[in-house]
């Protein structure tokens, strides 16, 4: 009886586990699924992200599992970037999604890039400051490769900028 | 037995339960099968005055929410070329910017803008040629340049699909796919964040009235902000004024809780559909490449 008790437990967790929405980046590039890496994914300084520059982190309940990253300003020369270590995938193209739910997120102009190993797949931007609550569509790229997502911001950029949850969804075209 | 049995029920429900949950949340890249072709929808008229000679019109009810928010989710739809410039400025951040854009989006895109920034003086430009993205910033004298493609304007983006729901609760914000990055100057042309952001909640804003901006048509959309924008950007209402033709946002005030504009856009000039060259980037041979 004891023994039922702890696999039916343990099946209800499975379940619990498989029910969250923060699946770990390990879809794999399968057509139709999708990959989800948050900053400090699962523990500070993760080995699922990167960063140069002051990105600070920081607790807050209305980021993505109640935590972010948070650049107040841009430096004085080159860039500060925060990075999504997704895998790189060919064959499929990626639509990119950044959660955005926070007040301190006021750049006007956050630029994101996308790499497959180490060449450029994509650039596109989005306005964190007018952004609505939730995950904002940043752009697709225009080819069948996805990898590593790149929050960058050059000096001269204006307002705070946030790094939250990140997601890559798959699609054959 | 019937323990067993029960058991094994149990872990196939919670099995089945979180199957269903999964896929839901993993049916999003169904966009392109819900977008309409452009242009397929909309009704013409012959052209009034506050418009460019060579224009197609296409009407709008200043009643009909739901298709002012979609003219200006899909601005980029409802014309083919801009050029000119806009003040966009802000006390809370600060920021006081000159932006100057050229798009050209007729038989293949091309596009350049200029941003000054007046508090600084620091001056960047971005050109796209149709096949290479080049960055000049002045202030580094640093250059990128990269392989970079666009293939169309972006298929149109119909509101009912425009925002999903998943299952935890958040949403999807699908904005149009296009490759056209005009950073600053999309919030003018493009101001698909808006559209979506300040315009999401019906009962927080209305279209009451048309005036005359630069010799165009605009409707003046009169609206407040919900609790999260009020901390965000410490507004409490706003004003946009968007071309009625074109969906391109020609003027925005945001006002604080006295009422006074803290933040806005204001179009000093702009030409739509008139034929025009984008200039390619010239780098400065002193200018070194920035790799980020």
């Amino acid at each position: 009886m004891k023994r039922w008790k702890m696999l039916i437990t343990a099946a209800l967790i499975l379940g619990g586990w498989w029910m969250t929405p923060d699946k770990p980046a390990s879809a794999a590039c399968a057509n139709g699924s999708y990959d989800l890496l948050d900053n400090d994914n699962n523990q500070l300084n993760s080995p699922d992200n990167s960063y140069s520059g002051n990105w600070v982190h920081a607790s807050s309940s209305l980021s993505y599992r109640s935590e972010h990253r948070y650049l107040a300003s841009s430096p004085s020369s080159g860039s500060s970037d925060y990075s999504w270590i997704f895998p790189s995938c060919s064959n499929l193209y990626g639509s990119l999604y950044v959660y955005i739910d926070n007040t301190k997120f006021t750049n006007a102009n956050a630029v994101y890039r996308m790499y497959n190993n180490s060449s450029q797949v994509l650039s596109t931007s989005l306005n964190q400051r007018y952004a609505a609550r939730g995950w904002n569509y940043a752009g697709k790229t225009p080819g069948a490769k996805t990898g590593k997502v790149v929050l960058s911001v050059p000096s001269g950029q204006l307002g705070g900028t946030g790094a939250d949850a990140v997601k890559v969804l798959y699609s054959s075209n | 037995m019937v323990k067993k049995f029960m058991a094994a029920a149990a872990i196939a429900v919670a099995v089945g339960i979180a199957g269903i949950y999964g896929l839901s949340e993993w049916n999003h890249p169904k966009e392109k099968k819900e977008v309409h072709a452009v242009h397929t929808n909309f009704k013409r008229a012959s052209a009034p005055a506050a418009s460019a000679p060579n224009e197609t019109i296409f009407p709008l009810d200043l009643s009909d929410q739901d298709a002012i928010q979609e003219r200006m989710l899909n601005s980029y739809n409802y014309f083919d070329s801009a050029k000119g410039s806009f003040r966009y400025y802000s006390e809370t951040v600060p920021f006081d910017l000159i932006i100057d854009y050229k798009l050209q989006m007729k038989n293949k895109v091309s596009y350049s803008t200029s941003l000054l920034n007046q508090a600084t003086g620091v001056k960047t430009e971005e050109t796209f040629d149709g096949n290479n993205l080049i960055s000049l910033n002045h202030h580094d004298k640093t250059y990128q340049s990269q392989p970079y493609e666009v293939q169309s304007k972006g298929q149109y983006m119909k509101l009912k699909n425009a925002v999903t729901k998943n299952g935890d609760g958040t949403k999807n914000y699908n904005y149009p796919a296009t490759g056209i990055e005009l950073g600053y100057a999309g919030t003018s042309l493009h101001s698909k964040e808006i559209a979506l952001g300040f315009l999401e909640d019906h009962s927080l804003w209305k279209a009451s009235r048309r005036e005359n901006i630069l010799g165009r048509t605009a409707i003046v959309i009169e609206g407040t902000f919900d609790d999260s924008f009020q901390r965000k950007l410490s507004a409490k209402t706003f004003t946009l004024w968007m071309d009625q033709n074109s969906g391109i946002l020609l003027k925005m005030e945001l006002y604080n809780a006295n009422g006074r504009s803290i933040e806005g856009i204001e179009t000093k000039d702009i030409k739509i559909n008139e034929a025009f060259d984008v200039e390619n980037a010239k780098i400065p041979k002193d200018y070194k490449q920035f790799k980020s």
